[in-house]
């Protein structure tokens, strides 16, 4: 667990970084993000005390960095920047033993982490061990670069945009594979970025920092529908969360005020309903709590006469219904276009929440495609 | 070139030593070049203004002349090896520290911040990281010093240091391009095998990842060692072991002897020789010989520190240049004031003059000489405005010589051109000037078959030949004075203008014309 307490740092006379509070749980995946000269990175390497802190203080598992001895605290952190950060001279097998050998790693085992270490990061180690730097490409430095920052298995590793200079497929393929190891190793990683996507894609949490200071912190699906101000809004982009359908539910796009009716009322009752609100469906829900009992049609009250019976024999179980945190992306796959001319949302004690219908699915879509002009971009 | 053969292997064991002295002094040099420089272009990197510093009083003393630098030390340091090694290693030093700022500063700041980030301490960053990142630029920096150490280190000879410049110094003397050849071709072997050799070691220390991707070729840890190795072992044998030599050398050196100095001409030589011979065949005496000194000032700065403890010189060269003295005539009058001066201002003692003189005289082919019907001086002076004067830069600025004849006798020649050393007599040979000065005693003069013009009225200063001494070595060696005193008035001029034209012009060494000059007179026991 890493506690930043109100860490703040100038330089020349310039404040950089503003009282940050911020604490990063063990195990998670903490993503820096915010424009250049934000002081994301400077506030990276203060935990490694790259950068010295000015004021407040860093605590690592309880323990302030200032504490700790350089050298040891850095042993005890790996460290992944831009290109790797291989020292060109060294192989890759020499650059990831220096790192084993600085940290009295059993001199026996060094030679069989190595490989192993390769071997997780999907590098043949008869073909590479005894390559240099610049015999790989981007991507492979990149996977050396991780390979050895995990050598030594530090529970904490911080990520200097290490991806920003790769090509969108390696980028991608080696983004995949850093979450992949940090869940199995279950370490916790702070991690610098300027790209929203690469945040989205591999954060627990994204704190985004703003000329020094956290404007949000928050989980990603939070900070792309509620902002915390503008700047994180125009940041994250108008239209960034219509790239992540994933991150849609169903009660950020449902209608709110279903026509509903008592289960107790009369045929003739539910026909004026549905005669004042000009729908063709009632759903009809049964004591305070809203649970739906399904859904009545304006087509199946017609063909009987008798107005003052009881809708009971009318309800309809012929219905799809979403849970509201069913996310777009499902929505889109399981609902059947044919069928339903209204989808109730539940909340998963099948209390009734709201509805979608064909129209209402069609406006969400269509948002993503509609050009950015303010307000219009709310969520229903 | 069958002479130029026949005088290699005449000279073969002479060149040797002195080429072995070369290497000693070079080795040396740039070692300490090394020490010094590194250690200073590491710390420069520290500091963008202390590097631009560092880095221009480096270029800034890189363009002082090395002849220049070289006298300007002699007063401090005295002469010999000393001098001419730290001459050498103040301009080795440049290449090396530039080079190695250089390659420290061009090493990607990403892999320093990720040699700091994964808790490399700034001992390891230097030794693993920026050290064998740099090394081929510091060892080219190391090769451009070495290299042109060989070259710096031919100057040494002017300070009296030996090493394959004295070989060049003497046929410089001589006149003799033979001579000078068999100085300068070693030192360009020398400079060759040097840069080959290093640029093997530079290329062995080249970290393979460095290269270009193509031209990698992975060695595994053992074979790499040993290449190094093998490159390292190379660069001992030229620059370490010849270090050290030099140092356990001037280690073993015994304090109680005595130097004889000698300058840088032929004459003086002789003299050198004379009197090293004449001492070491007739006492116990270590001696040891300090040649081929660049002039007076430095002969006589080496005298004043102790670094030499005689040498010969000229009445008239020491009166105005070590004491100042006005400008002179009386023969007697300059060698008394020379005498009584030296003793009282620097206790040196001044021999009784040697017998020989050797003052300026004008000199002409024998076609000006019949044209013009020259012999004398005030025949000169009538005929100066038809002629052509080439002499030393020190004759047209002395003011006892050109210029008072300009002013005094108002003698204007048509022309005066500046000429160094034995240029004069090729120039005049060819017809370029008619009328040079020389020296009474010169061999070329002989050999030119040049007529010396007559000193007439009395215009060039005496320089009586004397030998000057330190006070104290009638002190360490007692038994010096009476030997001493038998060389008084024992070399004619006709003698020693003899014995010059058998180094100058026969060829033979100063040495053995010494030798057989002392057994002629019967001043050393024959063999």
């Amino acid at each position: 667990m890493i506690e930043l307490k109100g860490v703040s740092k100038g330089y020349k006379g310039k404040p950089v970084l503003h009282n940050i509070n911020l604490t990063i749980q063990s195990g998670e995946f903490m993503v820096l993000i915010g424009a250049s000269g934000c002081g994301k990175t400077t506030l990276l390497k203060m935990i490694n005390k790259l950068n010295s802190i000015d004021q407040g203080d860093i605590l690592v598992d309880g323990v302030s960095v200032r504490k700790i001895k350089d050298t040891d605290l850095r042993r005890r952190i790996g460290y992944v920047i831009q290109n790797g950060g291989l020292f060109p001279h060294l192989t890759v097998e020499e650059n990831i033993d220096l790192v084993l050998r600085i940290s009295n790693y059993p001199e026996k085992d060094r030679s069989t982490r190595i490989v192993e270490m390769l071997d997780l990061v999907g590098l043949e180690p008869d073909q590479y061990a005894h390559s240099f730097p610049c015999q790989l490409s981007g991507g492979q430095r990149q996977r050396v670069g991780v390979a050895r920052a995990f050598a030594t298995d530090p529970s904490l590793i911080l990520m200097d945009e290490p991806f920003s200079a790769l090509d969108p497929v390696t980028r991608g393929e080696l983004q995949n594979e850093v979450v992949k190891l940090q869940k199995q190793f279950g370490k916790t990683v702070v991690f610098v970025t300027h790209d929203m996507d690469e945040a989205i894609k591999l954060a627990d949490r994204i704190c985004i920092i703003q000329n020094g200071k956290v404007v949000q912190c928050d989980r990603p699906e939070e900070i792309l529908k509620h902002p915390a101000n503008s700047y994180v809004e125009e940041f994250v982009g108008k239209n960034r969360l219509w790239g992540n359908p994933a991150y849609i539910k169903a009660r950020d796009i449902m209608r709110r005020r279903p026509v509903r009716i008592d289960k107790g009322r009369t045929v003739l009752q539910a026909l004026q309903t549905m005669k004042h609100y000009g729908v063709d469906s009632l759903l009809v829900t049964q004591g305070h709590e809203n649970k739906l009992e399904g859904i009545v049609w304006l087509e199946d009250l017609r063909e009987f006469q008798n107005y003052s019976s009881s809708l009971d024999h009318f309800i309809s179980n012929d219905y799809t219904f979403v849970y509201d945190d069913t996310s777009l992306q499902e929505i889109i796959d399981t609902i059947d276009y044919n069928v339903s001319g209204i989808i109730p949302v539940l909340n998963h004690n099948q209390e009734l929440q709201g509805f979608l219908n064909k129209s209402a699915l069609l406006a969400v879509l269509s948002k993503r495609y509609r050009k950015d002009d303010g307000k219009e971009e709310q969520l229903v | 070139m069958s002479a130029f053969w026949e005088m290699f292997l005449e000279r073969r064991e002479e060149l040797l030593n002195l080429f072995v002295e070369h290497m000693e002094m070079t080795g040396l040099a740039v070692i300490l070049s090394l020490v010094v420089g590194i250690p200073v272009g590491l710390l420069v990197t520290k500091n963008k203004t202390a590097a631009s510093i560092v880095i221009g009083i480096a270029n800034l003393m890189q363009s002082i002349p090395s002849i220049g630098l070289l006298a300007f030390m002699v007063p401090f340091v005295g002469i010999g090896e000393k001098p001419a090694i730290i001459m050498v290693v103040i301009y080795a030093l440049l290449p090396i520290i530039k080079n190695t700022y250089t390659g420290i500063t061009g090493i990607d700041p990403l892999v320093l911040e990720a040699a700091s980030g994964i808790g490399l301490s700034k001992a390891q960053q230097l030794l693993q990281i920026q050290l064998p990142m740099a090394a081929p630029f510091i060892m080219a920096g190391i090769r451009i010093s070495a290299v042109t150490a060989v070259g710096t280190v031919t100057i040494a000879a002017f300070a009296g240091a030996g090493g394959l410049g004295w070989m060049i110094n003497l046929g410089l003397n001589a006149n003799d391009a033979n001579l000078v050849l068999l100085g300068a071709i070693p030192a360009c072997l020398l400079a060759l095998l040097v840069d080959f050799v290093l640029g093997k070691v530079e290329k062995a220390i080249t970290p393979e990842g460095l290269k270009p991707a193509d031209q990698i070729v992975y060695l595994p840890r053992k074979k790499r060692m040993l290449r190094q190795g093998i490159a390292l072992a190379l660069c001992a044998v030229l620059l370490v072991v010849p270090a050290a030599a030099s140092i356990v050398d001037a280690l073993r050196s015994n304090d109680d002897k005595l130097v004889v100095g000698a300058q840088n001409f032929t004459e003086s030589l002789i003299l050198g020789y004379i009197y090293s011979d004449y001492i070491s065949s007739n006492t116990d005496i270590e001696v040891e010989e300090r040649f081929n000194l660049n002039g007076t000032m430095i002969a006589f700065s080496a005298l004043e520190t102790g670094s030499v403890d005689m040498f010969t010189d000229y009445t008239g060269v020491l009166a105005p240049n070590v004491l100042k003295l006005p400008l002179e005539t009386d023969t007697d009058k300059v060698y008394q004031d020379v005498k009584s001066g030296l003793k009282e201002q620097y206790n040196i003692e001044v021999s009784a003059p040697l017998g020989s003189s050797n003052t300026y005289v004008f000199a002409v082919t024998q076609e000006v000489s019949e044209q013009y019907n020259l012999t004398t001086l005030s025949g000169l002076i009538a005929n100066a405005s038809q002629l052509r004067l080439g002499c030393t830069t020190a004759f047209t600025q002395r003011e006892d010589l050109l210029p008072k004849l300009q002013q005094e006798y108002n003698v204007q020649f048509a022309q005066v051109v500046g000429l160094e050393g034995n240029i004069r007599y090729q120039a005049i040979e060819s017809g370029e000037v008619d009328v040079i000065d020389a020296f009474e005693t010169d061999a070329l003069v002989i050999d030119s078959n040049l007529v010396r013009l007559e000193d007439d009225i009395g215009f060039f200063p005496p320089y009586q030949a004397v030998n000057v001494l330190r006070g104290d070595v009638y002190e360490r060696y007692p038994e010096l004075q009476p030997l001493l005193e038998k060389l008084d008035y024992a070399i004619t001029t006709d003698e020693i203008a003899h014995l010059n034209y058998l180094v100058d012009v026969e060829g033979q060494t100063a040495e053995a014309v010494a030798h057989q000059f002392l057994l002629d007179k019967g001043l050393i026991p024959a063999e």
